[in-house]
């Protein structure tokens, strides 16, 4: 047994000091450790008598009455034990049925007169043939507060989190919708800018200045570049608007299906294909292709200056609930550094005149996945190639 | 009738947008009649012979090329005043204009167009698509005769 905490032991011997350690033998030194350092309050009935013949620190201490007035007092008696008990005898009759009652809920007033809560195991045993009831009382007060504040804790969390979602789904909303219109607004002065650029290059030309017709030329390739922008930036609003319809497909057919929308990359390429077997997936299947769309364009595009690209796609094994996949390439990678850096909207890490793009794919890749549930990571090296990670959870029907 | 060349309204409130379009279909000048209104009131009153369009030429067009946004009310309530109407229903409206968002198209179709298409950014297939709009609706396409359509 180790020494009780200290805080309690102060009270316990300002208590011991009040009520004196009864006598006790040898053999039954441990048992009445345990009885006079017990922080539940206990104390011992005689059966038959009904009064009380024994009680320890702790039931003082919860009753704020001495062991003097406890003892000989039958509890009914006894004011902070009132209702402890039922007066109609079924505790008693209850303890000849079972030797062991749990009683909870109880209420006792302590010496401040303040209500505590106690759960109250009492069990019957006889002793050089007399029955006594020995009564186990734990003030279970604080537990139960605790207990309380964090069910209204949980409860006014769900409000919470409930209220905090409304106004991220209205501010996503709204972010999307900006988007949108911007994206719209801004496509028909774009479209005058190209289309009076053309006009002019067509009627104009032979007017203008070398000078002056590059002047153009230049003002059509920012308008056709800023086009692009945009129609990125649509997509990209689009994913986050449009609902999902998940099926079953096997992830091996949409991996075909990208690389089908990406014959136009691939022409005039050497490019050397592993695709080892991959999962079957609960995707939607138009976004999920995009996704790979995305991932298997960027690395046919950063393979470009290989003179023989390697690609390769396949799932890492380990975790059961959920598919990883990867799309592994041996182009020009990246800084580790910036691994997280490139899921951002409009996030460049090659400049532009040596990669075409706008930025916006992997933020899309990103979008996609997380909508899906999963994750998405990507590690590289400079002039290392890079390898994509995603994750799908796996066996979610709709 | 047969003689007659070839109807097409434009109903474009952009000035710029008038002009692209103007030059997107300047080969079909010479055997196309292409009025244009700005607002979708001018739209209802130029196929209704009201206001400024009292003296406008005999027919209904074979084509209304329709942008949805305009001042006024819009090309929707324009679409649906044409659609909802015996007189004007069975003239094909191509909805054409800047977004394709998909509750656009949806509502549109809702109300009756016959078309719907976005207007492409770059300049030339803006005016390739343009000129295949209008060579489908006034050439391929066969319009309702006069005499189908109901009297009131």
């Amino acid at each position: 047994m180790t020494e009780p905490p200290p805080a309690r032991n102060a009270r316990s011997d300002e208590l011991s000091r009040d009520i004196p350690l009864p006598p006790c033998d040898r053999e039954q030194t441990s048992y009445r450790r345990l009885f006079e350092t017990s922080q539940d309050g206990i104390f011992v009935l005689d059966f038959e008598t009904r009064r009380i013949v024994e009680a320890n620190p702790g039931i003082c201490l919860l009753t704020g009455l001495s062991k003097a007035h406890l003892v000989g007092s039958h509890p009914e008696g006894v004011a902070p034990l009132r209702g402890l008990f039922h007066s109609d005898g079924t505790f008693f009759e209850e303890l000849k049925a079972d030797p062991v009652v749990r009683r909870e809920n109880l209420t006792v007033e302590n010496r401040d007169g303040l209500r505590v809560q106690v759960e109250a195991v009492c069990n019957l045993y006889h002793s050089q043939g007399r029955a006594y009831v020995q009564c186990n009382l734990r003030d279970v007060t604080q537990h139960r507060r605790a207990e309380d504040q964090v069910r209204r804790l949980n409860e006014t969390l769900e409000q919470r989190v409930a209220a905090r979602t409304c106004e991220l789904e209205g501010a996503n909303r709204e972010l999307e919708a900006f988007t949108y219109s911007v994206s719209h607004d801004l496509r028909a002065p774009l479209r005058h800018i190209m289309g009076f650029v053309e006009i002019l290059e067509k009627e104009a030309a032979d007017n203008l200045s070398v000078a002056h017709r590059r002047h153009l030329a230049t003002i059509g390739g920012a308008a056709r570049r800023m086009a692009d922008l945009i129609e990125d930036l649509l997509a990209f609003s689009r994913i986050g608007r449009s609902e999902m319809q998940k099926a079953r497909v096997d992830m091996l057919t949409l991996v075909m299906e990208a690389l089908e929308d990406l014959r136009e990359d691939t022409k005039n390429r050497i490019i050397s294909w592993k695709i080892h077997d991959l999962p079957m997936v609960t995707v939607d299947r138009s976004l999920m292709r995009q996704a790979l769309v995305n991932l298997l364009s960027n690395a046919i595009k950063f393979t470009s200056t290989r003179t023989r690209a390697v690609i390769e796609i396949g799932t890492e094994s380990g975790d059961s609930d959920v598919d990883t996949i990867y799309i592994r390439d041996n182009g020009v990678g990246f800084n580790p550094r910036y691994s997280r850096k490139i899921f951002g909207v409009f996030e460049r890490l090659n400049n532009a005149a040596e990669f075409e793009g706008t930025g916006i794919g992997l933020a899309n890749v990103q979008r996609i996945i997380r909508r899906h549930g999963g994750k998405v990571w990507a590690l590289g090296r400079v002039d290392g190639g890079a390898t994509f990670y995603f994750t799908l959870p796996r066996g979610t029907e709709k | 009738m047969t003689c007659e060349p070839a109807h097409i309204l434009l109903a474009e409130d952009d000035p710029a947008d008038v002009e692209l379009a103007l030059s997107a279909m300047q080969a079909l000048v010479s055997t196309h009649r292409i009025a244009v209104v700005n607002t979708g009131e001018d739209v209802l009153d130029y196929l209704h012979r009201r206001r400024g369009w009292r003296g406008r030429g005999a027919g209904q067009p074979a084509l209304v090329l329709l942008d949805l946004k305009m001042p006024g009310i819009g090309g929707l309530e324009a679409l649906r005043g044409i659609k909802n109407d015996s007189r004007t229903r069975c003239i094909p409206v191509v909805v054409f204009t800047s977004s394709g968002e998909r509750r656009d198209v949806a509502l549109c179709y809702e109300s009756g167009v016959n078309a719907f298409v976005v207007k492409p950014v770059e300049f030339p297939s803006f005016a390739e698509t343009l000129q295949a709009i209008c060579h489908f609706w006034t050439a391929l396409n066969l319009p309702p005769a006069r005499s189908v359509r109901p009297s009131r």
